[in-house]
């Protein structure tokens, strides 16, 4: 039996002169999919989007072959979403406001009690579920939005950096979170820390300048600068010249010398060392600000 | 083709699966039952908004209904008042923006347009009545109910212009600035005898700003209600 599908189709947004989103195509089926880029460069646009609450200026969203325009409510129906500003209510308590979002999804009082309960046991918010949403640390107010946002058991959840802002130890709890609720339904979470999805999206897509760069799952973007990643130690003194020359990925100064992280095709110095490629690596590579174009396509396998 | 062949052809039956039909039947019965199951009436949706509406709203709308019950309109005019009246409808129907929750509405299924036309009846349903007791209270004739119909679509205009610039909670403050503004504009205008702008030979100016003020405000309001007008400006 055929599963969900969701398609994006050449799709664009401009705000004047600017391009936000630039003929974005893709095809989601169930899974966790990781949307990396920096800031600006069009993740949250790209969310609204999918979620149509912005208007595209060409190009369109389909779930299972329809336009979700013309679907209306029956695909917000089965959407559920957690913006990047996260807003709500301060003076409603964190089941109050569980039942608001219920009654604006759609969902009959029996239903969502039973719901409301099982999620504030996922998300661990069952002992203060009568307090004041205003009284909540910033990781239990993520927890409160990922519940929102599965209370009508979406078929697609999107999460806009999900994690700014929470502590690692909060990130991990909120990636354990993730793992249980992305079963069977199209997950597209997106985010500027490369450790929020490398362990848990089967596919990645790099999003530069509003435009997919590229896709591929954490082996297949790793294995186009495979080989190609060194780290040398160098005096401060000769940076610019390294930069200047090659690729750099990564400068950490240690007093007069610097630990450089560099792509290049062969062994650049004597004292190189070859490093095993991550993910980090590639993101860094094509968002650096060091100067250098960041074009993968020179180094790509 | 004989007739033999073809009466052959025509009398024969092809068998079918007569389960396959049954549950088909049975399977688009249980959709269809899920689905009104599910389906929420307007009424029903209109109970639930009342019921988030903030506590703050219902006690400021008790204090103004306890003013135009009790106070000496000999004495004192309610036209002041009005643009507190409306201020503080629109804080709460605008509440999703400063909140910034408007993403999240935005996104149900029963979606921020309908939460927003649900608060506009019911916010917009409580000022009349609080205007039609003043005026019923008052004794003043229906001339009252024009200039008080007048200065509120006036508040809510020029309120949702400004919402037009700002989205976050310093709307609040905005939307108090220009209604205390308002409030001391009517107040002087009452009481300064100069213009005599509230006397019957004003009546017309006072139709045609209605009118004026009404086409601005339902223009105003569907501009909020277009996806465009609430998250981009």
């Amino acid at each position: 039996m055929k599963g969900n599908e969701l398609v994006i189709d050449r799709l664009t947004k401009n705000y004047g002169n600017k391009i936000a989103v630039d003929r974005f195509s893709a095809v989601f089926t169930p899974g966790v999919y990781g949307l990396l880029g920096s800031n600006g460069a069009g993740k949250t646009t790209l969310m609204r989007l999918i979620c149509d609450i912005l208007p595209p200026t060409s190009g369109e969203v389909r779930f299972n072959g329809e336009e979700i325009r013309s679907l209306g409510e029956n695909y917000r129906e089965i959407l559920g979403y957690l913006p990047q500003k996260f807003g709500f209510y301060p003076n409603f308590t964190a089941e109050k406001f569980l039942y608001y979002m219920a009654t604006l999804k759609g969902i009959d009082k029996n239903t969502a009690k039973k719901r409301i309960e099982e999620l504030l046991e996922t998300v661990s918010l069952t002992d203060v579920k009568k307090h004041k949403i205003k009284t909540f640390s910033g990781g239990m107010k993520q927890r409160l939005g990922i519940a929102q946002a599965m209370l009508s058991e979406p078929k697609i959840l999107i999460l806009d950096e999900p994690t700014a802002g929470l502590d690692p130890k909060e990130r991990v709890k909120f990636r354990n979170l993730l793992s249980i609720f992305s079963k069977d339904r199209i997950v597209i979470l997106s985010t500027h820390i490369v450790s929020d999805i490398e362990f848990i999206a089967d596919d990645i897509l790099i999003m530069k300048k509003g435009e997919l760069i590229l896709r591929g799952t954490v082996d297949e973007l790793v294995s186009k600068i495979k080989d190609s990643v060194w780290e040398v130690n160098i005096p401060v003194n000769n940076l610019s010249e390294i930069e200047s020359k090659y690729t750099v990925i990564n400068i950490n100064t240690e007093g007069d010398f610097a630990v450089v992280r560099l792509l290049a095709a062969e062994k650049p110095f004597e004292n190189a060392k070859a490093c095993t490629a991550r993910l980090e690596d590639l993101y860094l590579y094509c968002f650096n600000e060091s100067g250098v174009t960041g074009n993968v396509e020179s180094h790509i396998k | 083709m004989t007739d033999k062949k073809l009466k052959k052809i025509l009398t024969g039956s092809v068998s079918y699966d007569c389960s396959a039909a049954e549950k088909t039947a049975m399977l688009l019965s249980e959709n269809i039952n899920l689905k009104h199951k599910n389906r929420i009436t307007f009424f029903r949706r209109f109970k639930n908004v009342i019921s988030y509406i903030s506590p703050l709203f219902w006690c400021i709308q008790a204090v103004f209904l306890l003013i135009f019950i009790f106070i000496d309109y000999e004495k004192f005019s309610i036209l002041p008042v009005i643009p507190i009246v409306a201020v503080a409808a629109l804080c709460e129907i605008l509440k999703s923006a400063y909140f910034e929750m408007w993403e999240l509405e935005r996104t149900c299924k029963y979606d921020l347009r309908s939460l927003l036309i649900t608060k506009l009846l019911i916010t917009g349903t409580m000022d009349f009545i609080l205007v039609i007791i003043a005026v019923i209270f008052g004794g003043s004739e229906i001339y009252g109910l024009l200039y008080s119909a007048c200065i509120y679509v006036l508040t809510c205009v020029l309120c949702l212009t400004a919402f037009k610039f700002f989205r976050n909670k310093s709307l609040v403050y905005i939307f108090s600035v220009i209604g205390i503004i308002l409030s001391l504009t009517v107040y002087i205008l009452l009481n300064f005898q100069r213009f005599d702008i509230f006397s019957l030979k004003y009546i017309h100016l006072w139709c045609m700003c209605f009118i004026v003020f009404l086409i601005l405000y339902f223009m105003r309001i569907k501009r909020i209600l277009k996806t465009e007008g609430v998250y981009e400006r």
